[in-house]
């Protein structure tokens, strides 16, 4: 009988009404974001990659055949691929291109992260 | 036929869709609450304080529910998180002393007195019992949720039942 009881009891609280606590709730809400920065964060990222590659591209594009010869000649490319950034202009270049797509990839996850 | 959990959690995902998050706040509202006011003893602000921050971190962190678990339980979980930090950070009060036995025709069962009774149990039966009853959760989700082994679970809403027992023993009787 007891044992009843205290089941029913636990079980059978009755249903919390809404007294406005969804309203308080989406006041806590941080504010919605203008539309044109939901497109601009979904953009960044893609953007970010983008740069990255472009920037990439061209040493890895004569790695390729070099792959297919087999781990010697992948060596070989790789030396010749990266011998132009001893010079300052490719370094330079390099390095703006790297800064671009970081500070782009930053910009994005900022955006796409909500507000605490 | 109203949309499901997981369609209002898309819509809301694709679109900041903050007329879906309101319904979603408002069918789970009663459950979250519920579960918050038996952990805090029957301390409803505070109770509704914490049901809050659960809904606003869900609303931050809606995309890493996966829909493999039901939404009711991700959000149980969010609330248990919520409370375990708060008991953290201020541990709880003292609980009320018991009141003067009631005369037999004072002596009618009703959820206060659950409520008095709860808070003299236990942290972990407390949570054992919030968390077993009226929350359609299975002991094994239940027992993930609080982080023991079903066995401690089990045992701990035993033990809880048993001091429920006691304690309200005099208001059941008076309802037989």
């Amino acid at each position: 009988m007891t044992r009843d009881h205290i089941d029913e009891l636990l079980d059978g609280e009755a249903p919390i009404p809404d007294d406005g606590f969804t309203r308080r709730v989406m006041e806590a809400l941080p504010p919605p974001r203008p539309a044109r920065v939901n497109r601009l964060a979904q953009w960044l990222p893609g953007l970010a990659a983008a740069l990255a590659a472009a920037a990439l591209a061209p040493d890895l594009a004569r790695l390729g055949p070099a792959l297919l010869d087999g781990s010697a000649g992948l060596g070989a490319a790789l030396a010749s691929s990266l011998a132009p950034l001893a010079g300052p202009w490719a370094i330079q270049v390099a390095a703006l291109a790297t800064g671009l797509a970081l500070a782009a990839a930053a910009l994005g996850s900022w955006l796409v992260a909500e507000p605490a | 036929m109203p949309p499901s959990d997981a369609e209002l959690v898309a819509r809301v995902l694709s679109g900041d869709d903050r007329r879906a998050f309101a319904e979603l706040v408002a069918r789970h509202q009663s459950a979250v609450r519920g579960l918050l006011r038996r952990l805090t003893a029957g301390d409803a602000a505070l109770a509704d304080d914490l049901a809050q921050q659960v809904f606003v971190t869900a609303w931050r962190k809606l995309g890493s529910w996966r829909g493999g678990a039901k939404l009711s339980t991700w959000l149980y979980r969010i609330a248990w998180n919520a409370w375990s930090s708060q008991a953290r950070r201020a541990p709880p009060a003292e609980p009320p002393p018991p009141e003067p036995a009631r005369s037999t025709e004072e002596a009618v069962l009703d959820h206060r007195d659950l409520t008095r009774a709860l808070g003299q149990l236990r942290p972990e039966e407390r949570a054992a019992l919030a968390v077993t009853y009226g929350q359609e959760l299975t002991h094994e989700e239940a027992a993930e949720l609080l982080g023991c082994p079903v066995g401690t679970l089990k045992t701990n809403v035993l033990r809880g039942k048993e001091k429920l027992r006691r304690l309200l023993a005099p208001a059941l009787e008076g309802t037989t």
